[in-house]
């Protein structure tokens, strides 16, 4: 199923757990050594800033490679360009495919850009035309081929694309079911965004599943994230006017429906945190907290902005001030100090192992590349 | 989870290693309270900032630079206080309020001396020396409490008292490049910094800095050298050359200094030169084949820098740092 062997994946993610448990000094240096020398991967991942070279340079590529095909082909009608954008999706995935069995590229910045290129000229090919309920097609066949993607290459954010094409594409499945469809939108979109939040927990507790395990948590960000967004009032009122063409604010029943959940779901995801010891939902409700406040600000102006923000600032500080002298020495499982403190020193010796045991490794396995042990690259990216 | 269970029955990781992998650490918080920390301290200022703008009237002048001088002054007192003595290495801060009074203290200094000038012309119409003299205090905090971001404004200060403006996101925008006078001191300015970084690396004065510096010299002369070569036309072919020169210097020292970013940054300029005499050369031909040319110019230069950057970095050792 994977474009890449099963053992490098493997292999990979043993290197990115192990790295973590040494940083945090679970494991000591000679155990890591041990684990990362028996655990060789051959995917080839860059430093973050050669990501994002790799990745313009392929846009540029592509770019100038779709206008060279435009210019030979003389395309000037519609269907010539639906052929066209057809063709450089197709051109586009089999690169992706051919780079990725000859160079192993994984999370290169070449292999990512690829993919979005792909899928952008597959969109760009249903829309170009017009026909009934292209709309609806195309983000259902964006959902199939994202999702293909996400399977092929294991990549996260052609998970979440694919997520948000199957919100898309059940958003437009309710604007044409008349008003039902319409009254009860947001509801069946955060039954969606519920359903997905837990198909994706129960994927990651397989263990055959490992190495999708990035990706499932992924999808369970953005789940918890669209589920507020189904609920907010603000999105609810502004999406009704806007798609549904539905006349000014809702009837009051539904916004007391709709003010419960933009208070109560951000509150919810914090104190679930708290409980759970998951930073994940504690840190996502305190960014959606902030979006709620904005959310009543837009409807109920009870102060000035200047004023509001000198409130907020204030609390702000004498809060963290307030958590940090707290929990300076550890309380309820939480804890201010850093407990990565020494990664920079931690990094270097992470990197001087590599390169030792890769360059070791180099000698007794013939034709294994030096680039494979670039999970250290993984971590360098924490340090700027 | 299952990985290090896995590991372990592979007798990689011993029982008591496994054991403290699977206990309950503390969660840290450290870097969420931080950012709430400081985007308490950005909104408090902000707000500040509007309040003050918005009732000046009914406030007073006199009032107003008196209530910013004496919490500017406290924030000061604080710091000297508390800060550690002075040595040419890293000094870590006293506690992880410091950081941020310090920061205060520098922000409050520049709206200070800024009001001061406005409202009551207090440099009189040597406007270069309201710029001087809070430029001189911010490199003396920056040394004396050894804070980045203290340098990172002064720098955008020294740039600004020579007529630059450097903040990132305004750097193409707010900057006239049709005036040669303001391209050659960004040139010599960029150059001074790049200079100076590793002149300090080599007398061992705060090392830690010569990042900052360097960075901020390689960007401002990077983009100064490409504005020159736009804007003279007629000679552009030998500011293109004097680019190549300037990239060829930082290229090697990134090899050698195994930085990932600057080999980055050092080839994207370079490669914008490359394809502006390439337009060039190609739209002096007045040909339509001309449009083929550059199309196959840019997918294959595309493909052949990829190939370059990944041939470079598997030749950068792995410890290479940014």
């Amino acid at each position: 199923m994977q474009a890449y062997k099963y053992k490098d994946l493997y292999n990979k993610l043993v290197q990115q757990k192990t790295s973590e448990a040494f940083e945090a000094q679970y494991i000591n240096a000679d155990t890591f050594k041990k684990i990362l020398e028996a655990h060789p991967s051959s995917l080839y991942t860059p430093n973050f800033f050669i990501r994002i070279a790799l990745g313009l340079l392929t846009v540029v590529a592509v770019l100038f490679f779709g206008l060279l095909v435009w210019l030979i082909s003389g395309a000037d009608h519609d269907y010539a360009f639906v052929a066209l954008f057809f063709f450089l999706c197709i051109v586009c995935y089999i690169a992706l495919e051919l780079l990725i069995k000859q160079k192993q590229y994984y999370n290169a910045g070449v292999d990512n850009v690829l993919m979005c290129c792909s899928i952008t000229f597959l969109i760009a090919a249903f829309l170009t035309e017009d026909f009934s309920n292209n709309d609806i097609i195309t983000s259902g066949m964006i959902i199939l081929f994202c999702l293909w993607l996400c399977i092929r290459f294991t990549d996260g954010f052609m998970a979440m694309l694919s997520f948000v094409s199957l919100y898309i594409f059940v958003l437009l499945l309710c604007a044409k079911a008349g008003i039902a469809g319409k009254v009860f939108a947001p509801f069946v979109l955060m039954l969606i965004s519920a359903v997905v939040f837990i198909i994706a927990n129960t994927l990651l507790k397989k263990e055959q599943l490992l190495i999708y395990h990035v990706g499932c948590r992924a999808v369970k960000l953005l789940a918890i994230i669209l589920f507020y967004i189904s609920g907010n009032y603000f999105a609810v009122n502004e999406a009704g006017k806007q798609l549904f063409s539905l006349n000014e604010n809702m009837p009051a029943v539904f916004a007391i429906v709709y003010w419960f959940f933009t208070l109560s779901i951000p509150l919810a995801y914090m104190l679930y945190g708290v409980l759970k010891k998951d930073l994940l939902f504690i840190r996502t409700g305190s960014v959606l907290s902030i979006i709620s406040i904005l959310t009543i600000r837009y409807y109920y102006k009870l102060l000035p902005a200047e004023i509001d923000m000198l409130i907020a600032g204030l609390i702000l500080i004498a809060l963290s001030y307030a958590l940090i002298k707290y929990l300076r020495t550890p309380k309820h499982g939480f804890t201010f100090q850093n407990i990565n403190r020494n990664k920079k020193d931690l990094l270097n010796a992470e990197a001087l192992i590599i390169a030792q045991v890769f360059g070791k490794s180099n000698n007794k396995h013939k034709g294994f590349e030096f680039g494979g042990g670039s999970s250290g690259g993984g971590g360098a990216t924490g340090e700027y | 989870m299952e990985i290090y269970e896995q590991l372990h029955q592979q007798n990689f990781i011993l029982q008591e290693e496994l054991n403290k992998i699977k206990q309950q650490q503390p969660v840290s918080v450290h870097w969420d309270v931080r950012t709430l920390l400081y985007l308490g301290i950005l909104l408090v200022t902000t707000a500040l900032g509007i309040l003050v703008y918005e009732n000046i009237e009914t406030i007073g002048h006199t009032a107003v630079v008196t209530t910013i001088g004496v919490l500017c002054a406290a924030c000061f007192i604080y710091c000297f206080t508390k800060a550690n003595k002075y040595a040419h290495t890293k000094v870590q801060s006293p506690n992880i309020l410091f950081d941020y009074i310090l920061l205060t203290a520098c922000l409050l200094l520049l709206t200070f001396i800024g009001y001061l000038q406005f409202q009551y012309n207090a440099f009189g119409n040597r406007w270069g020396l309201a710029v001087f003299i809070p430029m001189v205090i911010l490199f003396f905090c920056a040394y004396y409490f050894d804070h980045i971001g203290v340098l990172s404004i002064a720098v955008t200060n020294l740039a600004a008292w020579l007529g630059i403006t450097v903040t990132p996101l305004q750097i193409l925008e707010q900057n006239n490049f049709s005036d040669t006078h303001l391209i050659y001191t960004a040139i010599v300015l960029g150059s001074a910094l790049v200079i100076f970084s590793i002149v300090t690396k080599q007398k061992n004065i705060k090392t830690h800095f010569a990042f900052t510096y360097k960075n901020f010299g390689v960007h401002i002369l990077f983009i100064a050298l490409l504005a020159a070569m736009f804007n003279y036309y007629n000679i552009y072919l030998v500011w293109f050359l004097v680019i190549i020169g300037a990239a060829y210097l930082f290229f090697t020292n990134a090899l050698k200094e195994n930085s990932f970013y600057f080999l980055v940054i050092t080839v994207l300029y370079t490669y914008i030169a490359v394809c502006y005499v390439v337009i060039n050369i190609l739209s002096a031909m007045k040909d339509e084949g001309a449009l083929y040319l550059g199309a196959m110019y840019f997918i294959g230069s595309g493909i052949g820098l990829i190939w370059l950057l990944i041939r470079y970095n598997k030749k950068l050792k792995h410890n290479a740092g940014i």
